[in-house]
């Protein structure tokens, strides 16, 4: 067992609380938006859960599993204790802290105003607080990480960092720089609105700055199922990882294309002009070459598994896959939900083809595949893995996890694609009930019904989840010992580059683009002096 | 033992692949810019017969025509501007400056607690939002809302003075009612209130006026207002003799409303019985 196991699984089962309660008010919302009756709808109510929901799913569970996770790689990848474990539980207070702020706020009533905020919308100021709270706290998680990777390198010179704290810590710096464009946001102009000190905010500036953080916030969540699709499936399957280098420059690549790209976020705000719409997009096409990369290194890893495992021809070696290995059965499953999500994507970051969707159902569908699916998926598969090595006890049934896997895919595949076509066809996103006597829409109530099934789908597999983790801790201790935790060895390996061991280079072209591509839109705000608008306090009736 | 290591090439410094993969960044930086700024913007221009520096600087954002000048005042229907710095002075005002001043001016008709002496010619102003108050007091001053009990009354206050008034009348509440409460109305008129008329363009009253809704920030409360004066505002809108509110929005909605409606809305907004 693991030194750290109690710090580990705090973490992680909080995040997953988070979740449990969050999903429960998914399904409510798209039961509210259906044709169908729901208990309590009201629009006040709903864009109370959506805040409550968005929060939770995005903030809570991602920023919570991936700090459990990489305590966890720390020790187990560099099989060395982890750096001042105290500090970590102050970052797990300090986070646990501004959860409960921001729950509390949000079911108040006093902070309807979404997880991705839209000011001139202002709620409490302690809504806000809550949330710097679990920034702050897992800013000291990527300190932690930092030190981890540089203490190991100080007595192992001249060796590679292993891949999975390589991508890990990769995902520390590329945390730090991600929250620099919220941080500025609500610390400069949304909190000082928020306690009433400015009574109106340069909107175009306050999505700016988000916009800085919208991206990349996305690849800190997706960095550890790329993490498990390297290190921890192709080891599964019994094979070996294609290629060690192919993997940093991924990684790296995450951490210098996620960021000067955000303002693909913003193609059909009035705020800035085509010309650095058209930067940031150019720069996101490069964005999918990482993932094409992985998708390549990834599929010839578990090639090479499938073929040591006696698959031939030309797609044998699929079928000689471990699939009754719940991570092997998670990565098909995320790889399959990623080319409809990635397709989705491409659709978005065209400049032209944006405004076909720009502010329909379709991008709430498309980030619930792409996230929901093909990411948490893998939080799930990470979690059944690791689970034995934090409690000492194997799983009981894998077949109930891979049940839960299944039906997750199922699930979100039957919620989302309906969601997209809708959005396709023009239904808004943000909207809280719709007229279905309305001639108009009334065509949409069997695709809302098919989504709704989807969503009841979902929730039946969020807690067949829970109770699968719950069982680890049921179980008596198993008779056969616990294999220690062990990541997939490179075929490819020697010849590291030095530039790929660290993150120096790395953060010095980051400033370099970040600068290049953020300053002018930035300082626009102060040459232009464009209106503000005056700030609509969401938590008071005047 | 987790991972074997993986030994770390020894390149000659500068790191062979560094170099390559600055090279790779910077040359793919260098087409976005390139494209985006020069390329694409120049050749768009061209086509309609802008000049190279005027493409690029509307690529960026720039406008490189002379200013718009400032907007007369002449003619205006407001002259109050909802800046940062006018919403900072609303909000700085001090009520109890405010009932001082209130004292020898304003309570022989709005009474101390903004109630009015007159139902039947005066508005109720207690509770109603800052910003409401403080438009309507600079528009009395000013001359764009006509009014000639109040014009020699406020004409000397200075605009600190109009924040104070503003703060203290709205600080008060004095209804006698839960003004969340939904007052008794036929079904035609409450559909006015809440969604409007689509047929004639009409947005429903509650989208702009009662709290918490999302409209106008000068816009009135008109829950518990004199239905007398509610159905004379619609009526001098309708007919242009009031004139102030922004953009006509008011003037707009008034002249499509029937005599009828309008008293029935009067009813409505002045509260549950
Ligand atoms: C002589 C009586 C009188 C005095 C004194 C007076 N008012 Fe008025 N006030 C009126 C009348 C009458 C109206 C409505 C005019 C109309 O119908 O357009 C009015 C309207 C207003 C309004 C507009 C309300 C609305 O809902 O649009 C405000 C605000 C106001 N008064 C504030 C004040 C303040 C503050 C003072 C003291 C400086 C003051 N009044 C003094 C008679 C008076
Ligand atoms: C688009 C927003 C909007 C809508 C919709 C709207 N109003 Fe208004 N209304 C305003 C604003 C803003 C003012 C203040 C005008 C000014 O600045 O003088 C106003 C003023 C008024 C006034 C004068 C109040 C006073 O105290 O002087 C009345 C009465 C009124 N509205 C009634 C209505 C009714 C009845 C409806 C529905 C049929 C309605 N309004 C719909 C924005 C709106
Ligand atoms: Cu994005």
């Amino acid at each position: 067992m693991l030194r750290n196991s109690r710090l580990i699984l705090a973490h992680l089962w909080l995040a997953f609380a988070a979740f449990g309660a969050a999903i429960v008010l998914g399904l409510w919302q798209m039961w509210v938006r259906s044709p169908f009756a729901a208990p309590l709808a009201s629009s006040e109510n709903y864009f109370m859960s959506v805040t409550a929901h968005g929060s939770a799913m995005g903030y809570v569970l991602t920023t919570f599993f991936i700090m459990g996770f990489g305590y966890f790689v720390a020790e187990t990848a560099l099989s060395r204790p982890l750096p001042f474990p105290r500090l970590a539980w102050t970052g797990f207070t300090l986070g646990i802290v501004g959860a409960l702020l921001v729950v509390a706020t949000v079911f108040s009533g006093r902070a309807t105003v979404l997880f991705t905020f839209y000011p001139p919308l202002t709620a409490t100021p302690w809504f806000y607080v809550g949330l710097v709270m679990v920034v702050v706290g897992s800013w000291i998680w990527c300190a932690l990480m930092l030190v981890a990777m540089a203490g190991w390198k100080r007595d192992n010179p001249g060796q590679a960092v292993p891949l999975a704290m390589f991508a890990t810590t990769a995902n520390a710096v590329l945390w730090l720089w991600t929250t620099v464009g919220v941080a500025a946001e609500l610390l400069f102009i949304v909190i000082p609105a928020a306690f009433g000190w400015t009574q109106a905010v340069d909107v175009g500036l306050t999505r700016t700055l988000f916009s800085w953080t919208l991206h990349a916030i996305v690849y800190f969540w997706l960095i550890p199922a790329y993490i498990a699709f390297y290190t921890m499936a192709p080891q599964l399957a019994g094979g070996r990882l294609y290629s060690d280098l192919m993997a940093r420059i991924s990684f790296v690549a995450f951490l210098i294309y996620g960021l000067p790209v955000g303002l693909h976020h913003l193609f059909m705000d009035p705020e800035h002009a085509t010309g650095f719409k058209s930067v940031q997009m150019v720069l996101t096409v490069l964005v999918a070459v990482p993932t094409l990369l992985t998708v390549f290194t990834v599929c010839a890893s578990m090639e090479i598994a499938g073929r040591l495992r006696g698959g031939r021809g030309l797609l044998g070696w699929v079928a000689a896959l471990p699939w009754k290995q719940p991570l092997v059965l998670a990565t098909g499953l995320s790889f399959f939900m990623l080319w409809f999500g990635g397709f989705g994507g491409l659709i978005n970051m065209s400049y032209g083809m944006n405004a076909m969707v720009h502010n329909t159902s379709w991008v709430t569908a498309h980030f619930h595949m792409i996230f929901g699916g093909s990411v948490v998926i893998m939080y799930f598969a990470i979690s059944y893995e690791i689970w034995p090595r934090l409690t000492g006890r194997m799983a009981p049934s894998l077949g109930l996890q891979r049940a839960q896997l299944w039906s997750w895919a199922v699930g979100m595949m039957t919620l989302s694609l309906p969601w997209h076509w809708l959005g396709l066809k023009g239904q808004w996103r943000r909207v809280a009930q719709f007229d279905y006597t309305d001639p108009a829409i009334s065509w949409w109530t069997p695709w809302m019904a098919m989504s709704l099934v989807g969503g009841i789908l979902l929730v039946g597999s969020a807690f067949l989840f829970l109770w699968n983790l719950a069982s680890f801790h049921r179980a008596g201790r198993s008779a056969e010992a616990v294999p220690p935790m062990n990541f997939a060895v490179a075929l490819h390996s020697g010849g590291t580059p030095a530039a790929l061991n660290g993150f120096r280079i790395w953060n010095i072209l980051v400033l370099v683009l970040m600068v290049a591509a953020y300053a002018f839109p930035i300082a626009q705000s102060f040459i232009v002096k464009p209106p503000y608008a005056v700030v609509h306090r969401v938590d008071r009736t005047n | 033992m987790s991972t074997e290591p993986t030994k770390l090439s020894h390149s000659p410094k500068p790191d062979g692949f560094a170099v390559k993969a600055v090279g790779f960044i910077g040359a793919t930086a260098a087409v976005a810019w390139g494209l985006s700024l020069v390329a694409i913007p120049v050749l768009q221009g061209q086509q309609e017969g802008l000049d190279w520096f005027t493409s690029i600087c509307r690529a960026v954002g720039i406008s490189t025509r002379p200013g718009g000048g400032e907007a007369k005042a002449d003619g205006a229907v407001s002259l109050v501007t909802w800046s940062p710095s006018v919403l900072s002075r609303v909000a700085a005002g001090d009520a109890r400056k405010g009932e001082e001043l209130a004292k020898d001016t304003c309570t022989s008709c709005h009474n101390p607690n903004g109630l009015s002496t007159d139902p039947a010619t005066m508005p109720s102003i207690t509770g109603q939002p800052a910003r409401a108050l403080y438009k309507q007091l600079w528009d009395i001053k000013n001359g764009t809302r006509i009014n000639d009990a109040m014009l020699p009354l406020v004409q000397p206050l200075t605009d600190t003075q109009v924040a104070d008034l503003a703060a203290y009348y709205s600080s008060l509440n004095v209804r006698s009612f839960d003004i969340r409460l939904e007052p008794e109305a036929s079904d035609a008129t409450l559909k006015l209130i809440n969604q409007g008329d689509a047929a004639r363009a009409l947005p429903g009253c509650r989208s702009c006026h009662d709290a918490p809704s999302g409209g106008p920030v000068d816009a009135p409360h008109l829950v518990g207002q004199y239905p007398a004066y509610v159905a004379a505002q619609l009526r001098a809108f309708a007919g242009g003799e009031r004139r102030n509110d922004v953009a006509g929005r008011m003037r707009a909605i008034a002249a499509k409303l029937t005599p009828a409606e309008i008293e029935s809305l009067a009813r409505y907004y002045e509260g549950p019985r």
